[in-house]
């Protein structure tokens, strides 16, 4: 595992990664410096065991290196414009059941276990399945818009991202009714940095726990139960969450009926609601269609532009990805301290970290 | 039982339900030569039945039916007609109220995991499973395996 390049997660080659379906931009669309380039790149193949570039293992084409059928191979002296091009969507969405390393998947289990058990069992499975992917997916997505394109980028972190803004949420909720509000914040805090000095080293990036955050952030106005305070004051029953299966609880029906209701005589539902009901509902719409809104913005802008329209934005996913690269390398006496000496050395822009 | 001697204690004899399979008792004192215990007079089933209107249970339970020569003179189940000169204490169930545990349905009581995590705060002792959770994990874990067999297999090659 320390060929041909040392994978500080303690995991597979990048390259196997790429293979399975990790976010990996250059199967995914036309990009910049790879479709307009000049002469043929070579690409490292996922079984590539060598760091010397004429080594055949480190002579396979785009289409061998992606998988999944292959992609269409860029020809020499080709254009951004290429038609076909490489299109596999899938990899916003796969990634999210991949990991880089023992680390990786390490830290991400141990979240999972704890806090996303936790959560599930406050929201229901249902909900909590929705801002999984949902947080994952737009995680990945918001990477690759904005991270380093040579860059994959795999795990669950997007998703954990989602549901720890779920725990942001129901702890600001529920803040006058816990016994330590302070500790576990702190201890939220705690695992954000972790996780965001783990979201510089390659194999993820941070913008995908940004753009979980984010989702979570959104979705959780949305699904989430209001603040009992808030409830009190805007005329609402306090009333418990309920499983979606069994429909046995007695405010299940009463929801029901309220649908009904709702269906007979929409407006009447909006009738004598008070203004804070009024500003507290217009903050949960607003906050569903800024989020749709941004995943359909982002989405175009991914198959629009061949590369990122944001200069800088790469940085944030490898501040210190390269000198840690290096060191690592160093230990593992690796000759190649770049894991994308083809990319470099053609020049492709912002390829990789370096 | 200690509701049922004193009632038998205002009969000829002591309770019925002792001498099932015993030789008739020599203390009855009533100066017969030969005491039956059968004899309708003094038949403690009788007056047992008319106390007990509706305390079935000690009835039902005292002895074996089947070939039993009191049988016929047991009426077990029936007797629910209260006698309006005994007091009211006499006529109140004196049975528990049956436990929750019993009202439970079979396959949720029988099933010891769920009973277990009704209880207890520990790690594994939580009150909900999250099945979700408890997938993508399986799914992640099962996922990274696969990884590191697809990995190993280059060096094989």
């Amino acid at each position: 595992m320390t060929k041909p390049t040392f994978n500080p997660m303690i995991g597979p080659s990048t390259y196997v990664l790429i293979n399975m379906g990790a976010r990996f931009v250059p199967c995914m669309k036309n990009v910049d410096g790879i479709q307009n380039a000049n002469e043929t790149i070579y690409w490292n193949c996922p079984n590539s065991t060598s760091t010397d570039p004429t080594d055949p293992s480190n002579r396979c084409s785009l289409s061998e290196l992606c998988g999944f059928g292959g992609v269409p191979n860029p020809r020499p002296g080709g254009s951004l414009s290429d038609r076909p091009e490489p299109n596999q969507w899938f990899r916003f969405i796969i990634p999210m059941f991949l990991h880089g390393g023992v680390i990786h998947i390490g830290f991400n289990m141990l979240a999972q276990m704890s806090m996303g058990a936790d959560m599930e069992r406050v929201i229901g499975w249902w909900r909590y399945l929705i801002v999984y992917l949902a947080s994952g997916i737009f995680g990945f997505v918001l990477g690759g818009n904005y991270a380093a394109q040579g860059i994959p980028s795999t795990g669950a972190s997007g998703a954990l991202f989602g549901i720890l803004a779920l725990s942001v949420l129901d702890l600001l909720y529920t803040w006058g009714e816990r016994q330590n509000p302070w500790v576990e914040f702190i201890l939220m805090i705690v695992g954000v940095g972790i996780s965001f000095f783990l979201g510089l080293l390659p194999g993820l990036d941070n913008f995908s726990h940004i753009g979980g955050f984010i989702m979570g952030l959104a979705l959780g106005l949305c699904i989430m139960r209001s603040p009992n305070y808030l409830r009190e004051r805007i005329g609402l029953p306090r009333t418990p969450y309920v499983a979606m299966s069994g429909g046995v609880a007695p405010s299940s029906t009463e929801e029901e009926s309220d649908l009904k209701k709702f269906a007979k005589q929409p407006l009447g539902f909006f009738k004598g609601r008070k203004p804070l009901w009024w500003a507290w509902w217009l903050v949960r719409a607003a906050a569903l269609i800024a989020v749709l809104i941004g995943f359909i913005v982002l989405i175009t802008n991914f198959y629009k532009y061949p590369k990122s329209n944001c200069s800088w934005c790469y940085r944030l996913s490898c501040l210190v990805s390269r000198s840690i690269s290096v060191i690592l390398d160093l230990l593992a006496h690796a000759n190649d301290p770049s894991p994308f000496s083809s990319l470099s050395k053609i020049g492709a822009s912002r390829a990789s970290c370096s | 039982m200690a509701a049922q001697e004193y009632y038998n204690s205002f009969n000829t004899r002591p309770p019925g339900y002792n001498e099932h399979s015993q030789p008739p008792p020599l203390y009855t004192g009533n100066g017969r030569s030969s005491p039956s215990p059968y004899d309708p007079h003094s038949d403690p089933y009788h007056d047992r039945h008319n106390s007990y209107s509706d305390n079935t249970y000690y009835a039902a339970g005292a002895r074996p039916q089947g070939n039993d020569q009191y049988a016929e003179d047991i009426p077990l189940k029936t007797a629910q007609e209260p006698n309006p000169h005994e007091p009211d204490w006499m006529r109140q169930n004196t049975q528990y109220p049956p436990s929750p545990e019993s009202q439970m349905p079979l396959n949720a009581g029988a099933n010891p995991r769920v009973r277990r995590q009704s209880r207890g705060s520990g790690f594994f002792s939580k009150k909900k499973l999250a099945w979700v959770t408890y997938l993508l994990t399986v799914i992640d874990i099962g996922v990274f395996i696969g990884e590191l067999v697809r990995n190993g297999k280059t060096f094989v090659i």
